[in-house]
């Protein structure tokens, strides 16, 4: 969509919407190379300081993300900085909502760039501080879902960390504040795997197969999951 | 693999069309307030009683502004009514409990009448959410340790 076609100072859904529909893309997709050349807001748009700086926070939360886990902690760091930077300028506009929801992003961001970084420790602390603030923060109408369950990536870390029985715990409960959720049937299945719960295995991955029935997506988890219980 | 453009196309008009004009839940709640941006400035000129005055008035119409709550804090421990001080800093932090101002500012309080303790548990407080570094923390850590020279 052009600049043009929005009209003069559009609702921040409309920029929340532009640049959360790509990041979400990618990161669903866990496309780490594509989230890592996401781009910000163009300065074509006609948004407010304020409703730019919170777009730019989605961008930069999936650019960290995508260095992150693809590796690059350096260039992962520096997204942070800039998301860091986003926060300050919402601090400064009297933002506190959406202040506090790039906290999140930044917290959550910082977990996975200790992560890649070999601290598994410091990488926790920042998760657990991300899920916990997003829990308790409402979610704005201008996003019509959480950009991605902070509860859910904790899962993620500590099903990357081995640690499956608390991962299973995180994603039953994301999946109550964010119900049906293809990655987190995914990785509930797994961690359920890793445990030897074929029974809540099988439960997850049937959940996963039902809600991507009338896909005709590649992705390799569907594929993956299908011939698992096609084999059973 | 970029997302199909029909998917962003029909998504954007869609919110284009839909939320266009509708800011105002965005403003933040205390911006248009005379009240409170009067009370704001009579506390940078040190003038508490009308801050305290202001503030008060502001914190009628808006009952649920953390922030108010916080610069009444300020203000009645100032003017040296540490009591009234403590309600609304308590407040402050009811409203908001990650407040990291009224974290501070409470802790600082408590200092003044020798309950180190107490000050030590917002310092724990805010060493907990400042995990992004604010300089709430080290303003609260310095007070304490210039406390404990004492």
């Amino acid at each position: 969509m052009k600049a043009t076609q929005l009209g003069t100072y559009p609702n921040v859904a409309v920029y929340t919407a532009m640049v959360a529909i790509p990041a979400r893309y990618y990161l669903e997709r866990q496309d780490w190379k594509g989230a890592s050349q996401l781009e910000p807001l163009g300065s074509g748009f006609p948004a407010n300081e304020w409703q730019r700086a919170v777009a730019d926070g989605i961008t930069y939360f999936g650019i960290a993300m995508g260095f992150a886990r693809s590796g690059d902690a350096a260039s992962a760091n520096s997204a942070v900085d800039k998301l860091k930077a986003q926060r300050e300028t919402l601090l400064r506009l009297k933002q506190g909502y959406w202040a506090e929801q790039v906290e999140v992003q930044v917290l959550g961001a910082q977990a996975w760039v200790e992560q890649t970084k070999g601290d598994k420790g410091e990488a926790l602390k920042f998760m657990r501080a991300a899920a916990d603030l997003e829990d308790g923060s409402e979610k704005h109408v201008a996003m019509e879902n959480r950009l991605y369950p902070m509860r859910e990536l904790l899962a993620d870390m500590l099903r990357e960390q081995g640690d499956a029985a608390s991962a299973l715990k995180e994603y039953e409960a994301s999946m109550k504040n964010a119900p049906n959720r293809l990655r987190a049937y995914y990785g509930c299945g797994k961690a359920a795997t890793a445990l030897g719960q074929t029974k809540k295995a099988d439960a997850c991955y049937r959940q996963l197969v039902r809600l991507a029935r009338n896909s005709d997506s590649e992705r390799p988890e569907i594929q993956e999951v299908a011939q698992l219980l096609a084999s059973k | 693999m970029r997302p199909p453009r029909w998917l962003l196309a029909a998504a954007l008009a869609a919110c284009a069309l839909g939320a266009r004009g509708a800011d105002t839940d965005d403003k933040p709640a205390d911006q248009g307030d005379p009240d409170y941006l009067q009370g704001r400035k009579a506390i940078e000129a040190r003038d508490w009683r009308s801050a305290i005055r202001l503030l008060s008035s502001a914190a009628l119409r808006d009952t649920r502004n953390a922030d108010i709550q916080n610069y009444l804090g300020y203000a009645y421990r100032n003017s040296g009514q540490l009591d009234l001080s403590f309600k609304h800093y308590s407040r402050a932090l009811q409203l908001d409990p990650r407040h990291r101002g009224a974290h501070e500012y409470l802790g600082e309080a408590y200092l003044m009448i020798g309950n180190l303790p107490k000050a030590e548990e917002h310092l724990a407080a805010l060493r907990k959410i400042c995990l992004i570094p604010c300089p709430e923390y080290g303003m609260l850590e310095a007070r304490i340790a210039a406390s404990r020279k004492q």
